[in-house]
């Protein structure tokens, strides 16, 4: 890849797409007085404490529950049930309680409807303590800490340990609460929300366009900006569009430009290729959360705190690949894999990472490359097959066409192309190859996938009047916008992006609402959890109808 | 509900059934009748806030694959039924408040037997199997330093919803993950279920009472 040295002309296109209102934004949200160094470093240690259990001494941090259970460290850092938010989350049926400023020292509550909750004639309602407790102030919260028990003397959940703390100790967790989660993030303003999606340069302009629309029409539909007179938790949405253009190692720059112009509290979905981790880089470094984009190769195997994608692309089939050959070599002898991709791209990294995965395993990698631009010199790549072979395809649509026109199977005994690249139920393979090959399928089994998206896309399509066109991409594209949007309503006010990173990692899935547009069967997070889909099928070409494909394999999770 | 809303009032009215939902979802407002006893135990003298019901219960466990912490493959409940008691609980890797809680507790029970700990079969299995692999299960054990005697299972998720089924601690969702300890003499025995938060010493005691019974 170049340089950015020729190419430091390469700008973004930051457009707004929604118009609802004329900015009111200021320049930024860099409000928040100056506080002293000193002031600062007592926060900091404060936030060690909090975040990762260590102390000013360098020591880990000890709690301890009744009954005399004690734990150190991270296992008792606040933010492991309270999360780095502050904000708390519910597990099972053990609420864990807001400790932001807000919430302690004001005890703010979450937007709420004024509503009496229903209940039974007989039945007694008893709100939870730490939502009618008077607020802390230092001494009672200090108390709280180290004996478990309110400004009223009311005692915590066993859940809460007690915790052992030097007074300079306590002072750093309380100098860090105190600003712990104390104003709204940049790009939400007043009842304006501003969201940002990314489109990689080189995207095809009907796919763009297909693409926009979704996001256009789930934006249009969902936030339409506030009347005086709405309920103050109805919050108007505008997403801007940022454009990339020219080499990656430029993206970065362009979109902190982009974001200088208009700050944004997140960004939502996004389309790209086999090149993603600047996005993620300015995501991680601006604390971003970053929702969903449809791409075929993540920036970083871990995803980064502040990405979320629905799967790892053409990382996890070569994930299943090496783990569906291991399988074969016992059944099948398959003693070689030969791979044949492009140079570059997301076949490339691909094949890479087969070659990775099966490190180890004894399996010997040969990797073979495409490089005439219309795929004809690809016979001569298959020479030398045997059945004791595997041939795995990481290639895109037309060179699969140029390939399978050229030349016959080759006696190999196994023959595996990429769903993500080659198009699949559409993989335009001539028919011999159809009957030779598997395919790895990372998506939802195309009889249910058909029919979720008869309810679940296509009449919300319909209803717009945008046509059907890759449906897998408008599928995910609205998933992504419907999951931030949730999150948004969720976060009941209180709108801090590390809490939207907390509610979308906690997505509730097993309870029957796995968002049904997506392309995939799983939609399963968890704290720490950034890739939603974690396994894919082995299909073949249906014999009886080559244009259907059929499960030969459950579902594999390397 | 229709899934999604054209007009402003329509829109209003989702966000509104959002909220209700959500209200619904992650408030839990106590609502006790009047005079309702909570879970105290009747044995539990610390000084434990919440304590824990002790019941005892029959379950028909399925025969399925699972996949140990090493990685080897084997069959449940035919792994666990060595002879040994089983001291058996449900976790996940990633889990934030309960699980690191339970995994905690199971550490100190361990100590606490001292010699004794080679004579009980501890079990925790994972309701996320698809992230907690063999190698994430391994991490997870040595973080509490897991015995021998301490074995973590994953498997496929068909399976993990299976046992957690079988054992009536499926809930739904990880999320809504409840603490659950369960003890068994024998197999063929009866569990004795416990339900809510055990500190190291409520287990010490109900696993002896349990050993040394008739």
């Amino acid at each position: 890849m170049r340089r950015g040295d020729g190419r430091t002309g390469a700008s973004p296109r930051c457009f707004v797409l929604a118009t609802a209102l004329a900015a009111l934004i200021g320049a930024g949200s860099a409000a928040g007085e100056e506080i002293g160094t000193d002031a600062a470093a007592l926060v900091e240690s404060g936030r060690r404490i909090y975040e990762e259990g260590v102390l000013s001494s360098g020591e880990p941090l000890v709690g301890v529950r009744p009954g005399g259970l004690e734990a150190f460290g991270r296992e008792v850092a606040c933010a492991l049930c309270h999360q780095r938010s502050g904000l708390g989350l519910t597990e099972g049926a053990v609420p864990v309680p807001p400790v932001s400023g807000p919430a302690l020292f004001r005890n703010e509550q979450p937007v709420t409807l004024g509503r009496t909750p229903l209940r039974a004639p007989g039945m007694q309602f008893r709100d939870y303590h730490f939502r009618t407790r008077p607020p802390y102030d230092d001494a009672s919260l200090a108390r709280a800490i180290r004996d478990g028990v309110s400004p009223t003397g009311h005692p915590f959940n066993y859940l809460m340990p007690r915790y052992l703390l030097s007074d300079r100790d306590t002072q750093a967790l309380l100098a860090y609460l105190r600003q712990l989660s104390d104003r709204p993030s940049a790009g939400v303003e007043g009842r304006m929300a501003d969201f940002a999606t990314v489109v990689a340069p080189g995207m095809d302009p009907q796919r763009r366009e297909s693409y926009l629309g979704v996001l256009r029409a789930c934006f249009a539909d969902r936030h339409p900006a506030p009347e005086p007179d709405d309920p103050p938790w109805l919050q108007g949405w505008r997403l801007h569009v940022w454009d990339l253009d020219g080499p990656p190692e430029t993206w970065g720059r362009q979109l902190q430009e982009c974001y200088a112009q208009q700050p944004v509290f997140a960004l939502v979905s996004g389309l790209g290729g086999d090149v993603w981790s600047p996005v993620e880089q300015f995501c991680a470094q601006n604390r971003i959360p970053c929702l969903f984009p449809n791409v075929e190769v993540p920036g970083s195997p871990d995803g980064g705190r502040y990405s979320f994608h629905f799967y790892k692309g053409v990382l996890l089939e070569a994930q299943v690949a090496a783990r569906y050959l291991k399988d074969r070599r016992a059944h099948q002898g398959i003693s070689r894999v030969v791979q044949i991709s492009r140079r570059e791209g997301s076949g490339a990294r691909a094949a890479d990472a087969l070659r990775e995965a099966l490190q180890g395993s004894g399996i010997p990698v040969e990797d073979r490359r495409l490089t005439v631009a219309d795929g004809t010199d690809a016979a001569g790549l298959l020479d030398g097959l045997t059945a004791a072979d595997a041939l795995v395809l990481w290639l895109r649509e037309a060179d699969l066409a140029a390939l399978s026109t050229t030349v016959e199977p080759p006696p190999a005994g196994v023959v595996l192309v990429s769903g993500v690249l080659g198009g699949q139920e559409k993989a335009p393979l001539a028919d011999p190859w159809k009957r030779a090959a598997l395919m790895v399928y990372p998506f939802d089994p195309p009889f249910r996938w058909e029919r979720r998206m008869a309810y679940n896309l296509r009449t919300w399509l319909g209803e717009r009047g945008l046509p059907r066109a890759d449906e897998r991409l408008q599928g995910n594209t609205l998933t992504a916008c419907n999951l931030l949007s949730e999150g948004m309503l969720r976060m009941r006010g209180r709108y801090q992006r590390d809490y939207l990173v907390e509610w979308t990692e906690n997505y509730p899935t097993g309870m029957g609402n796995a968002p049904a547009p997506q392309a995939f069967p799983r939609f399963s997070l968890g704290p720490g959890q950034r890739f939603s889909s974690k396994g894919a099928y082995i299909a073949r070409f249906s014999p009886t109808d080559p244009g259907r494909l059929e499960r030969v394999e459950d579902w594999i999770v390397p | 509900m229709a899934p999604y809303a054209v007009t402003r009032s329509a829109a209003r009215a989702l966000a509104l059934a959002g909220s209700l939902a959500l209200v619904a979802v992650t408030q839990h407002p106590v609502v006790a009748a009047e005079g309702h006893d909570h879970h105290h135990h009747e044995h539990h003298e610390a000084a434990a806030p919440q304590g824990y019901r002790r019941t005892t219960q029959s379950y028909q466990l399925p025969d399925l694959a699972l996949v140990r912490d090493d990685g080897t493959a084997v069959r449940f409940p035919a792994d666990i039924d060595d002879g040994r008691p089983v001291v058996l609980n449900f976790i996940y890797t990633t889990c934030t408040a309960i699980c690191p809680m339970l995994s905690q507790t199971l550490a100190a029970f361990q100590r606490k037997l001292g010699p004794d700990v080679a004579g009980v079969h501890m079990v925790s299995i994972s309701i996320d199997p698809e992230q907690d692999t063999p190698a994430q299960l391994a991490d997870y054990a040595k973080r509490y330093g897991a015995g021998p005697q301490w074995t973590h299972y994953t498997g496929t998720l068909e399976a993990s919803l299976e046992v957690q089924k079988a054992f009536q601690a499926y809930y739904g969702d990880k999320m809504n993950h409840r603490p659950v300890t369960f003890l068994r003499r024998a197999p063929g025995q009866p569990w004795v279920r416990l339900e809510g938060f055990t500190t190291p010493d409520d287990l010490v005691r109900e696993y002896r009472q349990l050993v040394t019974a008739g």
